[in-house]
């Protein structure tokens, strides 16, 4: 599913579910991608592959929809971004900063405890 | 004549949204990655590029402008577009953010606008505690005594 949903006309079910995961998806993505960069610096299609691959292709994100954020975070101060070469293809990279890293660790936590409030709402019987 | 490629198609659309240039370029890279992925599974140039711009989605959504799609997608009866509207804005005045980073994402930061009806409701007051005595001639405390 990808984060940049169509609206469709009919709002069935499936429609609906997939809206929900969408504004899922674009609620966490600043998260998931300063997560992506965690281990190493990246450009933005490596961070869509990087995320993809941790998360068993369960999260698939709308390759357009990560630069608007990408814009965002580097704004903020939370990565920093520069062309590189590899391999004969010009990229631009991106990397955390330290403010970045000390937003992901709080970032990490809040969500963390978030979840564990609603999987204790939700095994409830 | 030559045709232009579906990545040139999808950047020159784009480019006509005005991107800064060093997106356009970014784009463009990104876009012949993975045409150039799809070329190495066996696909055709003009197939691995239609795939890679399908992939990156509307131009639109690579400048973020995705809170409204064209209104040609969006057939729903006028009484049910304008409850989920009129829901969506009365839950996007009440919203209570999730963390603080939560706040900021996809939400602008300013209190005023996340919190209109307080900023409403103080503005009130002090409307009514500064001009409304002075229009009506109410009687005003005035500690100088002549």
């Amino acid at each position: 599913m990808s984060v940049g949903l169509q609206i469709d006309t009919s709002c069935g079910e499936a429609y609906c579910f997939a809206l929900m995961k969408g504004e899922v998806l674009r609620g966490h993505l600043d998260l998931l991608l300063l997560a992506a960069l965690r281990p190493r610096p990246a450009h933005a299609y490596g961070m869509i592959k990087e995320i993809g691959s941790r998360s068993d292709n369960v999260l698939q994100l709308g390759q357009g929809t990560v630069y608007p954020a990408l814009a965002r975070l580097e704004e903020e101060g939370l990565i920093t971004s520069r062309w590189v070469t590899q391999g004969g293809r010009k990229r631009r990279i991106y990397k955390l900063t330290n403010k970045g890293r000390l937003a992901l660790g709080e970032e990490s936590v809040d969500f963390m405890r978030f979840t564990k409030a609603v999987r204790a709402v939700l095994e409830t019987p | 004549m030559s045709r232009n490629s579906p990545i040139d198609d999808y950047l020159n659309r784009l480019s006509q949204i005005k991107p800064k240039r060093r997106l356009l370029q970014e784009v463009r890279e990104h876009l012949l990655e993975i045409a150039s992925e799809e070329q190495a599974t066996g696909s055709t140039r003009e197939e691995a590029e239609q795939i890679a711009v399908s992939r990156m989605g509307p131009t639109h959504l690579v400048l973020g402008k995705v809170d409204h799609p064209p209104s040609g997608n969006r057939t729903r009866t006028g009484l049910t577009s304008g409850i989920r509207e009129g829901v969506g804005r009365l839950e996007s005045l009440t919203r209570v953010p999730r963390s603080s980073r939560d706040m900021r994402v996809g939400v602008p930061g300013s209190p005023a606008r996340r919190y209109p009806p307080v900023t409403l409701i103080f503005l009130g007051v002090f409307l009514a505690a500064t001009i409304l005595p002075s229009a009506l001639n109410v009687t005003q405390s005035n500690h100088h005594r002549l």
